[in-house]
């Protein structure tokens, strides 16, 4: 008992002088601090950049959050962050202009051993629809679809939706996830699985092995390339909000995102950089 | 004829209560102002009347998620329950020494993975095995199972803290009546250490109730009234976890009354649970020690 | 031995067998996954390229610091709960009865409220802003009903003769309680503390709102910083290719999770000594 006792004196301690050392650090010199909130698709890319531009300027120090693209625009207003990340396209308001950074497909992936090489519009509308419930109609493959849709708010759904021009109590799924990892993982575990993610995330798969592959959709291919020249039919903007009178600071990293360099950490993402 | 130091700790003991009632309070309230609006808006009867949970299109019905919350929970204590106490059982009466000692460690170890790990655990093994027997997979079943596989090791930790505490009291009086060791442990210790039990079931089926990641790997998140254990279902939490980060306005405002409901949910278990689980014996037994004094 | 309790041993043989199966396969899944990936380097360097590179120093660094946050601010309150409410049946007090309550409702609110909780209370309305310091304090109201419960139960399971003994040497009631029956229940308080802190150390929901999601080395209390269990999420679930990391995290944590166990055992070793009854 005497040992807990003192364990939990010296532990006290400790914290007593953690707070201390808090208020000795705050008499040093300030340094100029950024702090970035939002969408989990773009924060890890972000978190990146943010330490790239930190190596270039030593007196700036940028956080990173994470929690939703709601909380991105939430935290801007009431001024907990000074730059927002968010996943789907938004209007400019008084509170904050938006900052396209990126574009981002969304496509269609099946597993490696499903032959299914492209779906048109009507197709993907069918089967999303439960029309069609076997995959026998479409390839040589046999196999009841598993249909997987995402959860209602995130965007990569509402392009989906948008394309396909139906509303999503109209789509009959059979799981329902929220992360585009959760639906790779599901249709690598899954061979008659079929799902839509952004194609950065199946890109990358597919580059690291995961025995999945991408889907054409009306004949075009999901490509860096396609996404940038608007070929492709599916796609959504990944912005960066702030508010209409930036502190330099924030001027200074917002510029950064566009510079070249910039630029090409976005490509090492499999995004695809705005012009 | 208290003295002053019995006083100072009478009153930190009131200033631990009030600092946990006043954590509720502001959880609750914070609920509250958040859940408003929609509620304001809608009236309470459409969160159980509306024609599904849409909320793209105004519409937020609850009642589906709120009956596989339930079905979900009562499917994995129903397969954690009894295993939790047979293993229990038999770590603390049937493994000795260093063993049982090696198996608490063990068990200690367990109790800390984080839920997401059993998630990709339920999504790499349990889904699949599922998907053999029923197409999809994700379903009521994998969630029931791999909330399950969650749980049981923190239960049978509890149990087992039950049963050693009561074993020093009963243990050897159950057997000097010439009771054999399983008699002891069935006749003698169970029904002595069932408040014990009953806390330990009840926290963690309300870990179950509250339980996002794992679930929400697992068991599909249709919104539906599930039919069988092969159909997938969403849970409450699991419907916050998905759509609180994306979501705005009424929406928002509606999952916040989602996460009313739970707690109002688990306040109907409370009020259940207690009018039968008071045991009488302890309560007499803790006011004598106040009387004491 | 007669049938029915052969019945009664064979279910619960069958029982741990499964369980024991069960859980092998989980552990083995994640240690030959993630122990490739494990050096000295790995815990010695901070993360690089969004966590698929580097280790994890600063992470364990985050973890630790919350942890103790958390434990140290919810033990004493958890302490004196229990004390109240095993020494005063529900029946007795409505105070008393409504503390219950609530402690129980605390004990079943989703992580994500806590989160969103968190945020509005502790990130917002006390300005600590996301910080180890509200993303402890949030663990803490989190982990407290499951201590004050778990103390409950070791409480009161104590004979009421150590009580009466104590109090006939005239001893004050928090002289009884510090040295007499506190020590006599040591080692379940130190089982306690280890349930909650391994609950804490699993949480994830709770903190992405509230201490955050930076990977940098912390520097002060007020600092973000991210939790081994955050990094497993993130890894798993928002970083293509982050799997292999996210299962070595998921190893780190036990390794961390065997670390504590081991010490919280040291410093509970006085009672081991006492002569325990032999089943």
């Amino acid at each position: 008992m005497s040992r807990i006792a003192t364990f939990f004196v010296f532990m006290y301690g400790l914290l007593i002088g953690a707070c201390q050392s808090e208020s000795a650090l705050d008499a040093s010199p300030p340094r100029e601090k950024i702090v970035i909130s939002g969408s989990s698709t773009l924060a890890p890319m972000i978190s990146v950049m943010a330490k790239t531009f930190e190596q270039d300027h030593p007196n700036f120090r940028i956080d990173v959050q994470t929690g939703g693209s709601s909380r991105g625009i939430n935290d801007v207003q009431l001024k907990l962050a000074d730059i927002g990340m968010v996943s789907r396209h938004l209007e400019d308001t008084d509170t904050y202009r938006a900052h396209t950074i990126a574009q981002d497909g969304v496509t269609m992936i099946v597993h490696k051993n499903n032959p299914l090489t492209s779906l048109n519009k009507n197709t993907i509308i069918a089967i999303y629809q439960k029309q069609i419930l076997d995959w026998s109609g479409l390839t040589t493959f046999s196999g009841d679809i598993t249909v997987i849709s995402k959860a209602e708010g995130r965007s990569t759904l509402e392009v989906f939706l948008h394309y396909l021009g139906l509303k999503n109590s109209e789509l009959r799924p059979d799981s329902i996830i929220g992360d585009n990892e959760q639906a790779v993982k599901l249709v690598v575990n899954n061979p008659n699985a079929i799902a839509y993610v952004s194609s950065s995330t199946a890109e990358s798969h597919i580059k690291n092995g995961s025995p999945i592959k991408t889907i054409q959709i009306d004949g075009v291919i999901p490509s860096t390339e396609n996404v940038a020249n608007g070929k492709f039919p599916i796609v959504r903007k990944l912005n960066l909000i702030a508010s209409p009178s930036p502190s330099t600071a924030v001027k200074q990293f917002l510029e950064f995102c566009s510079s070249v360099q910039g630029k090409r950490l976005i490509e090492e993402f499999h995004f695809v950089p705005s012009v | 004829m208290y003295h002053l130091s019995d006083k100072f700790f009478r009153l930190s003991q009131l200033l631990g209560g009030l600092i946990a009632t006043t954590i509720i309070a502001i959880i609750v309230i914070v609920l509250l102002i958040e859940a408003w609006p929609s509620v304001a808006h809608y009236g309470l009867f459409h969160f159980f009347t509306a024609s599904g949970w849409f909320p793209l299109e105004a519409e937020y019905n609850l009642a589906p998620m709120l009956t596989g919350t339930l079905v979900i929970t009562l499917g994995a204590m129903f397969i954690a329950i009894p295993l939790s106490l047979a293993s229990s059982i038999f770590v603390v009466f049937y493994i000795h020494g260093v063993y049982q000692h090696l198996v608490t460690r063990l068990l200690e170890l367990l109790s800390g993975i984080p839920s997401v790990v059993f998630g990709l655990w339920g999504m790499i093994f349990v889904v699949p095995a599922l998907l053999k027997i029923k197409s999809p997979g994700t379903s009521l079943a994998a969630g029931s199972i791999v909330l399950a596989t969650m749980l049981i090791p923190g239960l049978v930790l509890m149990c087992m803290m039950a049963f050693r505490q009561t074993l020093e009291h009963f243990y050897l009086a159950g057997r000097s009546l010439g009771l054999t060791k399983m008699q002891t442990v069935i006749q003698v210790l169970i029904p002595s250490s069932l408040p014990s039990l009953s806390s330990a079931m009840f926290l963690q089926t309300a870990r179950a109730i509250g339980e996002t990641m794992a679930v929400l790997m697992v068991c599909g998140n249709i919104i539906q009234y599930p039919t069988s254990l092969f159909d997938p279902v969403r849970t409450l939490s699991t419907n916050a976890a998905l759509e609180m980060a994306y979501a705005t306005g009424d929406h928002r405002s509606a999952l916040f009354t989602s996460g009313l409901l739970l707690l109002g949910l688990v306040a109907i278990l409370l009020k259940t649970s207690r009018q039968r689980s008071i045991p009488e014996n302890i309560a007499c037994f803790r006011s004598r020690t106040r009387e004491s004094l | 031995m007669n049938p029915s309790e052969k019945v009664i041993l064979g279910t619960c043989i069958f029982s741990i067998t499964l369980l024991a199966l069960l859980y092998g396969q989980i552990v083995w899944e994640i240690t030959i996954n993630g122990l490739p990936r494990l050096s000295w380097n790995w815990f010695t360097q901070a993360p690089a390229n969004a966590g698929l590179q580097g280790g994890i120093s600063s992470i364990l660094i985050s973890t630790m610091l919350i942890i103790c946050v958390s434990l140290i601010t919810a033990t004493p309150v958890a302490l004196a709960i229990a004390i109240n409410l095993s020494e005063i049946p529900a029946t007795h007090s409505r105070g008393i009865s409504f503390l219950r309550a609530s402690l129980d409702l605390l004990a079943s609110i989703p992580s994500i409220v806590y989160g969103l909780f968190g945020y509005a209370f502790f990130v917002i309305l006390c300005k600590l802003g996301f910080s180890l310091l509200s993303g402890g304090l949030t663990l803490a109201c989190m982990i407290l009903p499951l201590l004050a419960r778990l103390f409950e139960d070791r409480l009161k399971e104590i004979p009421i003769a150590h009580f009466q003994s104590a109090r006939a040497c005239g001893m004050h009631q928090w002289q009884i309680y510090f040295f007499v029956l506190l020590p006599s229940i040591s080692r379940g308080l130190i089982g306690s503390i280890i349930l909650a802190l391994s609950r804490a150390l699993s949480e994830t929901a709770a903190l992405v709102y509230t201490a955050g999601y930076v990977d940098r080395m912390p520097s002060t209390l007020s600092d973000s910083g991210r939790s081994l269990s955050v990094h497993i999420l993130d890894l798993s679930m928002n970083v293509p290719g982050g799997n292999q990391n996210s299962y070595a995290s998921a190893l780190t944590l036990l390794l961390l999770l065997l670390f504590i166990n081991s010490s919280a055992l040291w410093m509970g070793n006085q009672k081991s000594n006492q002569e325990r009854i032999k089943v």
